[in-house]
């Protein structure tokens, strides 16, 4: 009881003597802390949307004009019983035009496509989009040289894959989240440095007792606890605040455009429950190397 | 006291507390600080160690206090050889040597009893240990009034006294002073040398380094005469030169 009494004594004594630099150590760890939630939110965000996307693709399966409704009937029936496809429905000439003018208009010449070229499709929605091949097959296409989908069904046109764009999508994804974390990294670097500087600070300015104590037989461990303490209590006030600066971040920026984009995910407050756990983790993580580099060779009997 | 490894089977029925053997101590500038130095110290004795500057006093005192090591040659203190001695065990040799300097290294914002105090709260004693033991030492070397007092508002011979107060609360066997009157008038020298005597007295082993002619004169102990590294003179009740 004493010696925990000592060290909490020490601790605080020393955060209020080395009050200005501790008050850097602190900012430095919340702002490292609260981009490296930041960077793992965007993450979140990415998958969220990546699996929005990939939740929401749509085959299309263009139909031939003219368009045949015991060929209809009989392409949807046998779609519908592969098991990668979760849902069937048919988009007539006249709905794909207005989807066309919906999607382009402004655009210069909008108005003078033919609505007749515009085809008739089934819009095919997957379960799974890996099995793709599942749909190409059953319609009886085969890819040529140049990579174009031709198809043996009666009544098909062509099919749109959207697995290289999906493809794409998810590299580029990756690549940017990789860059957050990588920035992230950074932040927790330099929040180590900053926060082993000042215990290193701390023990300068204290040296004249850390040279009583050395003298008296206090071993090692005695005169280090208390910085090891001052840089965790450092660090964790910074993961702290910046548990609840992402919060607030949330609140004020996030939930605003909830519902303003259709369709689009946004984090929830979930997701930021999911993410604090790694923030202390990497607070603590923060303090122990930070003490261990910064008292290294400094107190060495 | 005990000899767990028993250091010295030749001289067994003496008891040294302190034991140089043919040490030679060079720093990494090459310059050779001690030379082939033996010294024997027994338990109780008060040893001075003389010389001019730079002839090597005060790095026997850092070399029994391990905090230089010998280049060769061996240092027992208290029964340990220092050499084979880990770095983790260190401190608690300290703990069996009290250390007296010149510049009294007293913490300014702590009082009195605080100052004697944390010599004992950072190796691991209790507070009721403290609250009995300091009051009691800082009687014994005369400072009992003074125990709120900041160092700022003591003379120097009372600072040195709140140092060797520290040095002694936790009950050394050795005593260890380099140059304790360095920065004292005389009359409070030997104010600050009759308290030495005194803790020398109830069996602490002191060695003081000192270039203080007149102190050494008036004492009549053992001296031992450093120049350039070497010793050149081992003299009981012996005078400066």
């Amino acid at each position: 009881m004493a010696r925990l009494e000592y060290f909490l004594r020490e601790t605080a004594s020393g955060l209020r003597r080395n009050g200005i630099v501790a008050f850097a150590a602190m900012s430095t760890a919340f702002i490292a802390l609260f981009l490296f939630g930041l960077s793992l939110l965007i993450n979140r965000e990415f998958n969220l949307v990546i699996e929005n996307l990939t939740g929401n693709v749509e085959v299309a399966v263009y139909l031939t004009d003219p368009v045949n409704d015991q060929t209809v009937a009989h392409l949807t029936d046998s779609l519908q019983k592969l098991s990668a496809v979760g849902d069937v429905t048919y988009e007539t000439k006249e709905q794909a035009y207005a989807n066309f003018l919906r999607l382009f208009r402004g655009q210069p010449g909008y108005d003078q496509v033919d609505p007749k070229v515009i085809p008739a499709s089934l819009r095919v929605k997957l379960n799974d989009t890996a099995q793709f091949s599942q749909v190409t097959a059953a319609l009886g296409c085969s890819e040529d040289a140049n990579g174009k989908l031709t198809c043996t069904e009666p009544g098909v046109a062509n099919v749109a894959d959207y697995r290289d764009l999906l493809g794409r999508l998810t590299s580029i994804t990756r690549l940017l989240s990789l860059g957050v974390l990588a920035l992230a990294a950074v932040m927790l670097i330099s929040a180590v440095l900053l926060i082993a500087n000042t215990l290193r600070m701390g023990m300068f300015s204290r040296r004249k007792e850390i040279g009583i104590m050395r003298l008296v037989g206090a071993t090692n461990w005695r005169i280090r606890v208390p910085f090891m303490i001052e840089g965790l209590v450092e660090s964790l006030v910074g993961a702290a605040l910046a548990i609840l600066a992402l919060f607030v971040v949330k609140v004020t920026v996030i939930d605003p455009l909830r519902g303003k984009v259709k369709f689009f995910p946004f984090v929830q407050n979930t997701d930021l429950l999911a993410i604090t756990p790694w923030i202390a983790i990497a607070s603590v993580a923060i303090a122990l190397v930070a003490g261990t580099i910064g008292m290294r060779r400094f107190l060495d009997v | 006291m005990s000899h767990p490894e028993r250091p010295f089977p030749n001289l067994s029925k003496v008891c040294w507390m302190i034991s140089l053997q043919h040490v030679t101590k060079v720093y990494k500038n090459s310059v050779v600080a001690l030379e082939d130095v033996s010294v024997d110290v027994e338990k109780g004795e008060f040893v001075f160690v003389v010389g001019p500057s730079g002839s090597g006093k005060s790095t026997m005192i850092r070399l029994l206090m391990k905090e230089e090591e010998a280049t060769k040659g061996e240092v027992y203190v208290a029964g340990k050889n220092l050499e084979k001695l880990t770095s983790w065990k260190v401190p608690y040799l300290r703990r069996n040597i009290g250390t007296v300097f010149q510049d009294y290294k007293l913490l300014i914002d702590k009082t009195v009893f605080e100052n004697v105090g944390f010599a004992l709260e950072v190796i691991g004693k209790p507070k009721h240990v403290i609250d009995q033991r300091v009051p009691e030492i800082l009687e014994y070397v005369g400072l009992g009034d003074k125990l709120n007092s900041y160092p700022d508002e003591l003379s120097g011979g009372e600072q040195q006294r709140v140092s060797i107060a520290r040095a002694c609360v936790n009950r050394p066997l050795v005593l260890l002073a380099d140059e304790p009157t360095g920065n004292l008038d005389p009359n409070t020298s030997v104010d600050i040398m009759r308290l030495l005597d005194k803790v020398n007295r109830i069996g602490t082993t002191v060695v003081m380094a000192t270039h203080d002619q007149a102190i050494v004169d008036a004492m009549r102990k053992r001296v031992v005469e450093l120049d350039k590294g070497r010793v050149i003179r081992d003299q009981a009740r012996g005078v400066y030169s």
